[in-house]
């Protein structure tokens, strides 16, 4: 593997990686006050039929909406425009 | 955007190495320091599924069952505040640490360090020091390369899948989870779990190594904060060892106008994350101390005193004293002390009970004739403790209010029991809404005590 990451490289590992941190924190704080199975129950989810699966559904949920979050963020995000300095005086 | 955008530090580095590191094998205080880490983490890890504490597993966090066993305490999901107590804690704890010693997490405790360093031990036990990997890597396909790199792949996925298993381990009871697994009775996402942990510590210790250090770690990122001028660090005495440069054995340096380092590069060969210390702190470099190990050796070969690269802070390079005590450091301690002191009391004040009380959605009220009006609840009662109770559940609220429900309620050691209730209150106290509280005893130890508000619901007065 090549010593240097290219810059979307860069970007996608810390977006990954990230995202899976925040993703395992609000798991964690989510499930702490909500029984998986009582959301199972309450949106007749009738194939998570375990407790187990419920975690693990509701933390790639997650993940997946943080995921999306942060990768709209990066590519909406602008960065000052660079170019030769006659340009930006004309316009 | 280019890969390399050119920053002013690495200009004029000869011995960046712009393809995959190999670190050097080294030998020193600090690697013996950091392999004994290594032993003792990774046994704490590997160990710790298979303790018992009173004929249960010792530490347990049981998902499915929502229990959290730690020794001889059992946590409930209502406990949330001390999980988060104890990783505030641990985040401020961190930044005390970073604040005195520097990156010494990254160099000795983080995961990631440890089974980087264990999947690199056997990298190197099975194709030999970094030369021999170089060449290695750069020989044709033949059958003793393949044979070598099979096997060392073999030893990293059975690591890897024993590390998968461990840490599941800790979330589901690990000899029933090895019974089920040897059986292949294992349940999908158990399975699942243990594959995903395998393929990260896999691809994180085999594969990506410094670059989760130099890129994708937040802690990496923003320890620099925590960083001040009295902070230890790894850094090369500019002024003992520049110029820098070879010299004949025996010959004085001092004549050819040559400071101590004889530019042997073994500091930048045996750099896990493949930097050059001698250009000073830099982000990358996650203070192993892999490069003192190094150059100690060399001054020792050398003949001049060892320490040329060393432990230090920035003001000691300036032949100004240390300083222990300072702002910083003062006030992680506060900030510490403070938050283990609600931790410590926050435990000790923590009742095995608790009570929930609900409302009937059904109906807000209901006129029950000369008794007066109705409220109906439902008492959701969980016993912590391990040992069976039987509470009382008494009401007070506005005058004349009554309570009926069983005299008597058995919860059993460790479970919930959910209770109907009715209360009534006489038409003419009953208006709009009254607060009322239950107070829940345990017979046998009246300590045991909570205290619940609710609302009584009762017709709205015109």
């Amino acid at each position: 593997m090549d010593n240097e990451w290219s810059r979307d490289t860069q970007k996608y590992a810390v977006l990954s990686w990230i995202t899976f941190l925040v993703a395992a924190v609000f798991t964690m704080i989510f499930f702490a006050f909500i029984d998986p199975l009582f959301v199972v129950d309450a949106l007749g989810l009738e194939f998570v039929d375990s407790r187990n699966a419920g975690y693990a559904i509701g933390f790639f949920f997650l993940w997946m909406n943080s995921w999306v979050a942060g990768w709209l963020t990066l590519r909406l995000v602008r960065r000052k425009r660079t170019g030769p300095k006659s340009l930006a005086k004309n316009s | 955007m280019s890969a390399k955008s050119g920053s002013s530090y690495e200009y004029g580095n000869l011995y960046r190495s712009e393809d995959k590191v190999y670190p050097r094998e080294v030998k020193g205080r600090f690697a013996t320091l950091r392999r004994l880490a290594m032993f003792v983490l990774l046994g704490a890890f590997y160990g710790g599924p298979w303790l018992m504490w009173d004929e249960r597993q010792a530490i347990l966090f049981d998902l499915p069952a929502r229990k959290f066993y730690i020794f001889g305490m059992t946590l409930w999901p209502q406990d949330f505040v001390y999980l988060a107590l104890l990783l505030i804690i641990l985040a401020v704890s961190l930044f005390f640490f970073t604040a005195i010693a520097g990156r010494l997490w990254c160099g000795f405790a983080c995961p990631q360090t440890v089974w980087t360093e264990a999947f690199t031990w056997i990298e190197m036990a099975i194709e030999g020091d970094r030369n021999k990997r170089i060449k290695l890597d750069k020989a044709p396909w033949t059958l003793a390369k393949i044979r070598k790199k099979a096997f060392k792949q073999v030893c990293w996925i059975t690591l890897a899948l024993f590390t998968g298993f461990s840490f599941v381990g800790y979330f589901t009871a690990v000899r029933p989870l090895a019974a089920d697994l040897a059986t292949l009775q294992a349940s999908t996402w158990t399975v699942f779990w243990l594959l995903f942990y395998a393929f990260a510590t896999y691809g994180n210790a085999g594969f990506m190594r410094e670059q989760v250090c130099k890129y994708m770690c937040p802690y990496a990122r923003f320890q620099g904060a925590m960083f001040d001028r009295d902070t230890l660090i790894i850094t090369y005495d500019n002024e003992r060892g520049e110029p820098r440069g070879g010299r004949r054995r025996g010959s004085d340096a001092k004549a050819q106008g040559l400071g101590d380092c004889v530019d042997c590069t073994m500091c930048v060969q045996v750099c896990p994350t493949g930097i050059d210390i001698r250009q000073g702190l830099q982000y990358e470099c996650i203070a192993c101390a892999a490069c003192i190990d190094a150059c100690d050796t060399i001054m020792d070969k050398v003949g001049s005193p060892r320490g040329l690269i060393r432990y230090s802070t920035e003001r000691a390079l300036e032949h100004k004293s240390y300083r222990l005590v300072r702002p910083r450091t003062l006030v992680y301690t506060a900030i510490l002390f403070l938050l283990m002191a609600s931790m410590v009391a926050s435990m000790a004040l923590r009742k095995p009970l608790i009570m929930d009380v609900i409302r009937d959605r059904n109906a807000l009220y209901r006129d029950v004739g000369r008794q007066g009006i109705e409220n109906t609840f439902s008492i959701r009662i969980i016993n912590k403790h391990n040992i069976d109770h039987v509470y009382v559940l008494s009401v007070s609220g506005p005058d004349g209010i009554e309570l009926r429900t069983e005299d008597e309620i058995f919860v059993a050691g460790e479970s919930v029991a959910t209770v109907p209730v009715s209360v009534t209150v006489p038409h003419e106290n009953a208006a709009g809404g009254n607060v009322i509280r239950f107070e829940l005893t345990s017979m046998d130890n009246a300590d045991i005590s909570v205290v619940e508000e609710s609302r009584f619901r009762g017709p709205t007065e015109r």
